[in-house]
C-alpha cells in the first residue's frame, strides 16, 4: 500500500515520540531530534510532520496540563496508534530486507574510503 | 520530556521567573498567529512557539527570544495551520450556496457559459488594453522628480492684438535673466539641440576609427541633471555636466561606440566635428537611455558653457539668436498663474525695440507634463520630439468605454435570454417560501462568479496582448496589473460590473409568478417590455459596431489618400543624401555634383538647406513692399539651388526658375501660389517683379511655383518663399530612372565618399521621409483597427448566443411548421429576418452618428478623402454578411432538424 510509506522526517518523528512516550509533545519531540540526532528542525516542521502523521492516523493525541511556561497554555501529548506500530514495523522489516540483500562486497570495497 | 521544563530549571532560575511570572510574548506576532490560525490547533502552536520563547530568554537573552517568537511565527504560516479564510470570512452561508449553484449553472451549458465568460473578456480587456495606451500616453514626462514644478518658457506673438504663433526657441539670455529677475525660479535650465548634428569618432590604439553621424545631441545646461531625474548610471551627478569638455551617453550610445556600458569608458576620448565643435571630448558619465515617455530625448548631452562663450560672443546673441529653450524649476511655495503674469512682458522691458507697436510677445509657462499632449507649439515651430493628440487619446478612451458596454449588453442579453430555463427553479424556490430578495441575491452572485471568471481571463489576455500592442505601434508597452491606477479600474469593474450587468436579469428573473411557471407557460422574453430592451440592446450594439467599422474604413482611406496623394511634386525616384559635415569646400561640390550627374540614370540633381517632409529653414513674417508695417503675415522661407524645383518636379507657372547664370541676389526669389492669394498680388503673372519685404531684405518675385505639399497633409499649403543657394551643403537631392537603384547608389557612394573624406555616406528615400511623418496616424488607426475587431467580435458573440436560444426557444415551433409543409429555405428566411431588420435599423441610427464622428476626425487634416456613400454602405454589407453568417449556423441547424425530435415530448 501506497500510503503506508513514511517519509524519512516523518520516521524519525514518528520514533521520537516512541522515545518520548508518554510525553511526547511539539517542544520536546524538537529538542529529542536535537540531542539524539544533532539535527536543528524548527518547530513548524515538527507540527507539520505531527499533522500529517495524525492524518494518516498513525498517532492520535490528548491534551495534558498547562504550565506558566507555556503561557498557560496545555500541552497536546502524542502517542503512536496500533497502527503506526504496524507502519514502523513495517518500514524496518523493508530496510532490513534492503540491508541483508547488500553483498558482502559493498562494505568491504568501501573501507579504503 | 515533559519533567524536562519542571526539573531542570535550577532554583534560581526558577526564582527568577517566578519573579517575571514569564515575560509576555510580542503582542503583534502573537495577534497574528491568532488571527490565522485553525482554532483546533491554535493552544498547541501558541503553547509549543511560547514555552520555546520563555526558555530562549533564559538562554539567549530576550532580544534572540523575540526574533524567534516573530519567525516561529511566520514559519507556522504554512497550510497545515492556516484555517480557512474563504469560509469563515465571509460568514455567510447563502453565498456559498449560491456560489455552488452559479458553479453548477455555469457549468451546466458550457457554450452559453463560454460565449458569456469570453465576451465579457475580451471587452474588459480590450478596456485594460486601452488604458494602458492611454495611461502611457498621460505619462510624458511625469518621471521627473521635480516634474509639477518644471515650466518650459514658451513666447506666444501677436500681431495687432490676435496670435499669431507660439515659439518655445528664445536667446540664452532669457534664461539667465529670469533667474536674476525672480526669486521664485529656483533654477533654470537651456537646452540648445545640436543643430544638424555631429560626426562623432574615436580613435582605437589598434584598430580603424569607429565613426558615426550623430543627429541627437542636446547642448545642455551644468544643472540639467538636477532639473530633471534622467537616471545617470555611471559617473557623478553633480560633476558630469561641469567641466567644458565633458560629454555624456547614454547606455545604448555607450555600447554602440565603445561595446560596453560600464566604467571603464569614462575618461575616454570622443572626436566631435560638426556645428560649432571641431574638438574632442571626455566621457564623465553614461545615463539610463532616455525614457519613452520623455519629451526630451537625447543620446548625448554637452555642456552649454563652452557652446556660449565661443559662439555666442556678438552683443545681439544673447537675445537675438533664438536657439535655446529654457526650462524654469519653480520654488514650491510660489504661484504659477502670479509668476505668468509678472514674466508676461519681459520681452517688451529688455528688448523693447524688437517690437513694432502693433506687435506683442508675451511669456507663457508651459509645464512639462503638457507638452506630449497639449503643445500648442505647430510641428512647423520646431515641437521637440513627437508630439500626441490629446484627441486620439479621448477617442480611444471612448472606444474602449463603448466595447465594455457592449460585453455588458451582450451579458444582459444572454442572461434574459436564459430566463425561462430557470423559471422552474425560481417556481420552485419561490413555492416553498424564498424572498424575492434572496433570488435576486442569488442571481447577481452568479454574475458575480462570471464577471469575475471574466476578468481574470481578461487579465491574462492583458498580459499577453499589451506588448504586442506596444510593438504594433512601436513603443515599448508591458502590462502593469499592480500599479495603483490598474488596481483602481480592476477593482471598479470588479465591484460594480456585476452589478450593472446582473441587475436586470436578476430584477427579471426573480420576478416570475410561481403558479405561472410551475403551470408550465414558459417566461419567453416576450412581454412587450423585455423584447424591446432586448431589441434595443442588440440595435445599439449593431450601432455601435457599424460606427467602428465605418470609422476603421475612414482611418484607412485617409491614411492610404496621405500616403498616396499627389503632392505636387515628385517625391518617389528621389534619393536624398546628407551633406557633408566636415572639410566642405565648394571646388569638392562642384566636382561631387559634375560627377553625380554624369552617372548614367542620374537626371537631376539639387543641393539645399531643408527637405520636403522636414520642414523649412525658418518661419518669419513678411509683407508686400509698400504696405502698412503692421500688415506683416507668416511665411515659411528655405534655401536652394538652381536644380531643385526641376528635380522636385514643382511646376513653374508664371516667371522664371532660378538659375546659375543669373548672378546670386538677382535671381529673386521663388514663391507659391499660396503666398500670393494671402498677401492679394493678383494674377500669378502680375505677381512677377513684385516684392516682398522680410526681415528688413527686399525680395522681388522672378518666379510662382504650383501649390506643393511640403509638410504633411494635416496643414493646408503654406505661403512659402525659396530663396536661391548657389550650393547648399545640408542636403542634396537625386532623382534617377528605376533602372538599378543598388548600383547607382553605390556609384553614388564612391563619388560621395572621394569628394568628401571623412564624412559618413547616409541616404534616405523621401517617400520615406515623407511618409515618416505620418506615423503618429499610423500608430493611432492601427489601434482604431484592432479595437474596432474587438468589438465586432464581442458583438457577433452576443448576436450568436442570443440567436441560439432564440432559435431553440422556437424548436417546436419549427418542428411544427416542417410537419407542416415549410421548406428549410423558408424556415432559414423567417429567423434570420428579425436578425437583418435589426441591423438594418441599429444602420438608421449609426449613419448620422458616424458621419459626425468620421468629419469630426477629418477635421484635422487640411485634405481629406469625401465621406461618400460607400464610407456607410461597406460597413452594412460587411456586417449584415458578419451577422448573416453568424446566425445562419443556427438557422440552418434549425431548420434541418427532424420535426420529430423536437416534437416527441408533448
Amino acid at each position: 500500500m501506497k500510503g503506508t510509506n513514511l517519509g524519512e522526517f516523518q520516521e524519525l518523528v514518528l520514533l521520537t515520540i516512541g522515545v518520548l512516550y508518554p510525553e511526547a509533545y511539539g517542544v520536546g519531540i524538537k529538542e529529542e531530534i536535537l540531542s539524539k540526532t544533532g539535527r536543528k528542525v524548527t518547530l513548524s516542521t515538527v507540527h507539520a510532520a505531527l499533522n500529517r502523521l495524525e492524518k494518516k492516523n498513525l498517532i492520535t493525541s490528548d491534551f495534558g496540563e498547562a504550565t506558566k511556561m507555556r503561557g498557560g497554555k496545555r500541552k497536546r501529548y502524542f502517542t503512536i496508534t496500533a497502527f503506526g506500530i504496524k507502519t514502523l514495523n513495517e518500514t524496518r522489516a523493508q530496510r532490513d530486507l534492503l540491508w541483508n540483500a547488500i553483498p558482502e562486497q559493498v562494505f568491504q570495497v568501501n573501507w579504503q574510503l | 520530556m515533559e519533567c524536562y521544563s519542571r526539573t531542570s530549571v535550577s532554583g534560581k532560575l526558577a526564582a527568577v521567573i517566578k519573579a517575571n511570572e514569564f515575560s509576555h510574548p510580542p503582542k503583534i506576532p502573537q495577534s497574528f498567529l491568532r488571527w490565522y490560525c485553525k482554532p483546533d490547533l491554535l493552544e498547541d502552536i501558541e503553547g509549543d512557539i511560547e514555552e520555546d520563547y520563555n526558555k530562549r530568554i533564559q538562554n539567549k537573552g530576550i532580544r534572540s527570544a523575540k526574533f524567534y517568537y516573530w519567525l516561529d511565527v511566520i514559519r507556522f504560516f504554512r497550510p497545515f495551520a492556516v484555517r480557512n479564510f474563504f469560509k469563515t470570512q465571509t460568514n455567510n452561508t447563502m453565498f456559498r450556496v449560491n456560489t455552488k449553484i452559479a458553479f453548477r449553472n455555469i457549468g451546466k451549458d458550457k457554450l452559453y457559459s463560454f460565449i458569456n465568460i469570453t465576451g465579457l473578456a475580451i471587452g474588459i480587456a480590450a478596456c485594460l488594453i486601452i488604458f494602458h495606451y492611454v495611461r502611457f500616453q498621460k505619462s510624458f514626462d511625469k518621471f521627473h522628480t521635480n516634474a509639477e514644478s518644471i515650466y518650459r518658457v514658451n513666447t506666444a506673438y501677436y500681431e495687432n492684438g490676435e496670435l499669431s504663433e507660439i515659439g518655445m526657441y528664445c536667446g540664452h539670455a532669457l534664461g539667465s535673466s529670469l533667474g536674476r529677475d525672480f526669486p521664485e525660479i529656483k533654477s533654470f535650465t537651456r537646452v540648445h539641440p545640436f543643430y544638424k548634428g555631429a560626426l562623432m569618432t574615436i580613435k582605437n590604439e589598434s584598430e580603424q576609427p569607429f565613426q558615426s553621424f550623430e543627429d541627437n545631441v542636446l547642448v545642455v545646461e551644468n544643472n540639467f541633471l538636477d532639473v530633471f531625474s534622467f537616471k545617470l548610471i555611471i559617473g557623478d551627478r553633480s560633476q558630469a555636466l561641469k567641466g567644458p569638455d565633458n560629454i555624456l551617453l547614454t547606455t545604448s550610445s555607450a555600447i554602440k561606440y565603445f561595446g560596453t556600458a560600464d566604467a571603464s569608458i569614462l575618461g575616454k576620448v570622443i572626436n566631435l566635428n560638426g556645428g560649432w565643435a571641431n574638438r574632442d571630448f571626455k566621457v564623465s558619465g553614461i545615463l539610463e537611455d532616455t525614457p519613452e515617455n520623455s519629451h526630451l530625448d537625447f543620446d548625448f548631452l554637452l555642456p552649454i558653457e563652452p557652446l556660449i562663450k565661443e559662439k555666442y560672443t556678438r552683443e545681439s546673441a544673447g537675445w537675438g539668436w533664438t536657439n535655446f529653450f529654457v526650462y524654469v524649476l519653480l520654488n514650491e511655495n510660489s504661484s504659477v498663474s502670479e509668476f505668468q503674469a509678472k514674466i508676461e512682458n519681459m520681452m517688451h522691458e529688455y528688448r523693447a525695440n524688437d517690437y513694432g507697436d502693433h506687435q506683442q510677445a508675451k511669456l507663457q509657462l508651459q509645464p512639462i507634463a503638457d507638452i506630449h499632449l497639449h503643445s500648442n507649439i505647430s510641428d512647423g515651430d520646431g515641437e521637440f520630439g513627437k508630439t500626441g493628440n490629446v484627441n486620439s487619446i479621448y477617442f480611444l478612451s471612448l472606444i474602449a468605454v463603448l466595447i465594455l458596454v457592449i460585453a455588458w449588453i451582450n451579458f444582459i442579453n444572454l442572461s434574459t435570454a436564459k430566463a425561462n430555463e430557470r423559471g422552474i427553479e425560481v417556481g420552485i424556490k419561490k413555492a416553498i417560501g424564498a424572498q424575492r430578495v434572496q433570488l435576486i441575491f442569488q442571481f447577481l452572485t452568479e454574475s458575480f462568479w462570471v464577471n469575475t471568471l471574466a476578468l481574470l481571463l481578461a487579465i491574462a489576455l492583458t498580459n499577453l496582448l499589451v506588448p504586442v500592442m506596444g510593438r504594433l505601434v512601436g513603443i515599448n508597452l508591458s502590462a502593469d496589473l499592480f500599479a495603483y491606477d490598474t488596481l483602481i479600474i480592476l477593482g471598479t469593474l470588479w465591484s460594480v460590473g456585476p452589478i450593472l450587468a446582473g441587475a436586470y436579469p436578476a430584477l427579471i428573473m426573480s420576478s416570475f409568478s410561481p403558479s405561472k411557471v410551475l403551470k408550465g407557460s414558459k417566461y419567453s422574453g416576450k412581454t412587450k417590455g423585455a423584447l424591446f430592451l432586448r431589441k434595443g440592446l442588440v440595435v445599439f450594439q449593431f450601432a455601435i459596431s457599424t460606427f467602428l467599422i465605418a470609422g476603421t474604413y475612414a482611418v484607412y482611406k485617409q491614411l492610404n489618400y496621405m500616403r498616396n496623394s499627389d503632392l505636387g511634386m515628385a517625391s518617389e525616384q528621389v534619393l536624398t543624401i546628407a551633406g557633408p559635415r566636415v572639410s566642405i569646400s565648394l571646388k569638392a561640390f562642384e566636382a561631387f555634383k559634375n560627377e553625380v550627374n554624369n552617372i548614367s540614370g542620374v537626371t537631376h540633381f539639387a543641393s539645399s538647406s531643408t527637405l520636403p517632409g522636414k520642414g523649412f529653414s525658418f518661419g518669419t513674417s513678411a509683407r508686400p513692399l509698400g504696405s502698412l508695417e503692421n500688415t506683416g503675415k507668416r511665411v515659411d522661407i528655405s534655401w536652394v539651388d538652381s536644380g531643385f524645383t526641376e528635380t522636385y518636379d514643382i511646376e513653374i507657372l508664371a516667371g522664371r526658375d532660378f538659375s546659375e547664370a543669373i548672378r546670386g541676389t538677382e535671381n529673386g526669389i521663388l514663391v507659391n501660389e499660396s503666398l500670393i492669394e494671402t498677401f492679394n498680388l493678383g494674377s500669378i503673372q502680375e505677381a512677377i517683379g513684385k516684392r516682398i519685404i522680410s526681415n528688413e531684405d527686399t525680395l522681388s518675385i522672378r518666379g510662382v511655383m504650383k501649390n506643393h505639399n511640403w509638410q504633411t497633409l494635416h496643414s493646408s499649403y503654406n505661403s512659402t518663399i525659396l530663396l536661391y543657394a548657389y550650393a547648399r551643403s545640408e542636403n542634396f537631392s537625386v532623382r534617377f530612372d528605376m533602372a538599378d537603384i543598388p548600383t547607382t547608389i553605390s556609384k553614388i557612394q564612391d563619388i560621395y565618399t572621394t569628394s568628401f573624406p571623412g564624412n559618413l555616406f547616409s541616404y534616405r528615400f523621401l517617400d520615406d521621409i515623407f511618409n515618416e511623418q505620418y506615423e503618429e496616424d499610423r500608430q493611432f488607426g492601427q489601434i482604431f483597427n484592432a479595437f474596432a475587431a474587438f468589438a465586432i467580435v464581442a458583438a457577433c458573440l452576443g448576436l450568436f448566443g442570443l440567436a441560439s436560444f432564440t432559435i431553440s426557444q422556437r424548436a417546436k415551433e419549427v418542428g411544427i411548421r416542417k410537419v407542416l409543409g415549410a421548406s428549410s429555405k423558408s424556415i432559414t428566411m423567417l429567423f434570420s429576418r428579425n436578425y437583418i431588420l435589426l441591423i438594418l435599423v441599429s444602420n438608421i441610427i449609426a449613419v448620422p452618428l458616424t458621419y459626425f464622428g468620421v468629419s469630426l476626425w477629418l477635421d484635422n487634416y487640411a485634405f481629406t478623402i469625401n465621406i461618400g456613400p460607400e464610407l456607410f454602405l461597406l460597413p452594412i454589407l460587411l456586417l449584415l454578411f458578419i451577422a448573416g453568417t453568424t446566425i445562419s449556423y443556427q438557422t440552418i441547424k434549425a431548420s434541418r432538424s427532424n420535426p420529430v425530435d423536437n416534437l416527441r415530448y408533448e
